[in-house]
């Protein structure tokens, strides 16, 4: 979850705020998050240092109020890497025969 | 078309100031997207959100103890006090290199005090090994000498109950050769007591080696002059003493050196040796 939020805030750079991260992995993921869930997994992520916020342009149609903008830090960027090449080594590791399903649905 | 006031002012009476622009902002924006379609729908999704957000990390404190640790005003302090400084360049350069001063020489002694204060302390028995010296009288005046009569170990050990065990120290010189090693080193004859009274940590071989008469026990450095890496245990050395024929010792232990240490101790041969190559200077 929090790995997911991570990579939409990379995704949407540089416009990552609350609602559209939210909007982003509905569009993709298809997973419909509450608002507060994805606030406070950015809050935890900027706690680890992998987010850096700042407040955005106060030109709004949000009533006048500004954005928060989260940005990607170097070691966030390093999070990501290593996750990925993790759930690659993994992957690969899998032997040939546990993939492929489509053989077992042949020979019952 | 306005969210529900009760439910925008609730979130305004429990939200933290510096959470409430963003946070009340998402709200409002969800609840204007939804609306264009179904008011109904947005204003419930407002009220659900509101209620959502009512979370420990954003009510507000009682005591401003917000977590969020923001560096601009350390920053501001470090970048005031730097122009300050350069604005009285000689003042702060005299005192930053005083301070620093003054800060290095203290560690340094400490260190140092340190150092000395724990000479030889690896030694386990370190409270009860004593050095007997002689007074001795020369041409009226009476001179201290660090050493003492070689039969004074034996006989003290057998006159005096204090005495638990004791060694000797002989010194000599021999050249030592291994293969295409060849140096001259400095021994050291002992009895075989030294390593029950010294705790120098043996790193190689039988661990409380007897100093028996024809085996050699070397010091880490100096084994790895001769042997480099490869293991000295077993392998013979021949050594050439002043005036005779060279013998052969085998290698029976390897021994180091810790750093605070005052003894220098080098190659350990048997004091049996020593009797055989000085025998008048012992008369047992």
């Amino acid at each position: 979850m929090e790995e997911l939020i991570l990579l939409t805030v990379g995704i949407l750079h540089p416009e990552a705020y609350g609602v559209a991260v939210m909007d982003e992995i509905e569009k993709q993921a298809g997973r419909s998050l509450n608002i507060s869930a994805v606030h406070s997994v950015l809050t935890r992520l900027e706690e680890k240092g992998f987010v850096k916020s700042k407040m955005g342009d106060p030109t709004e149609e949000r009533g006048g109020r500004r954005k928060r903008i989260f940005l990607l830090t170097a070691a966030g960027k390093r999070a990501l890497e290593e996750g990925n090449e993790l759930r690659n080594q993994l992957y690969s590791q899998i032997p040939r025969v546990a993939l492929q399903f489509s053989h077992l649905t042949l020979c019952y | 078309m306005r969210p529900p006031r009760w439910a925008d002012r609730f979130l305004q009476w429990y939200c933290r100031p510096d959470l409430l622009e963003e946070i009340q902002g998402d709200a409002h924006e969800l609840f204007y997207r939804t609306a264009v379609q179904n008011t109904h729908k947005a204003k419930l999704q407002f009220v659900w959100n509101v209620v959502r957000f009512f979370k420990w990390s954003t009510i507000k404190r009682t005591k401003n103890n917000y977590s969020s640790i923001h560096h601009a005003m350390f920053k501001s302090y470090l970048i005031a006090g730097f122009r300050n400084a350069i604005r009285h360049r000689l003042n702060s350069f005299i005192n930053i290199l005083g301070l620093s001063l003054a800060l290095g020489i203290a560690i340094t002694a400490f260190i140092f005090i340190d150092s000395q204060l724990h000479v030889d302390s690896f030694h386990k028995n370190m409270n009860r090994i004593y050095q007997v010296t002689s007074k001795i009288e020369v041409e009226k005046r009476t001179e201290e000498w660090s050493d003492s009569p070689i039969m004074l170990g034996r006989t003290m050990l057998q006159d005096q109950a204090a005495i638990e065990s004791y060694t000797r120290i002989e010194f000599g010189y021999a050249d030592i050769r291994y293969q295409d090693n060849v140096f001259n080193e400095q021994l050291w004859f002992v009895d075989p007591d030294f390593f029950d009274i010294f705790s120098f940590p043996i790193t190689a071989g039988n661990s409380q080696p007897l100093v028996q008469k024809n085996q050699v026990i070397l010091e880490k450095a100096i084994a790895k002059k001769y042997f480099g890496d490869s293991n000295p245990i077993g392998q013979s050395l021949s050594l050439k003493f002043r005036e005779r024929d060279k013998q052969e010792f085998t290698v029976s232990a390897v021994f180091e050196r810790p750093n605070g240490s005052s003894l220098y101790p080098t190659v350990l041969l048997s004091m049996d040796s020593f009797n055989d190559l000085s025998p008048d200077k012992t008369n047992d």
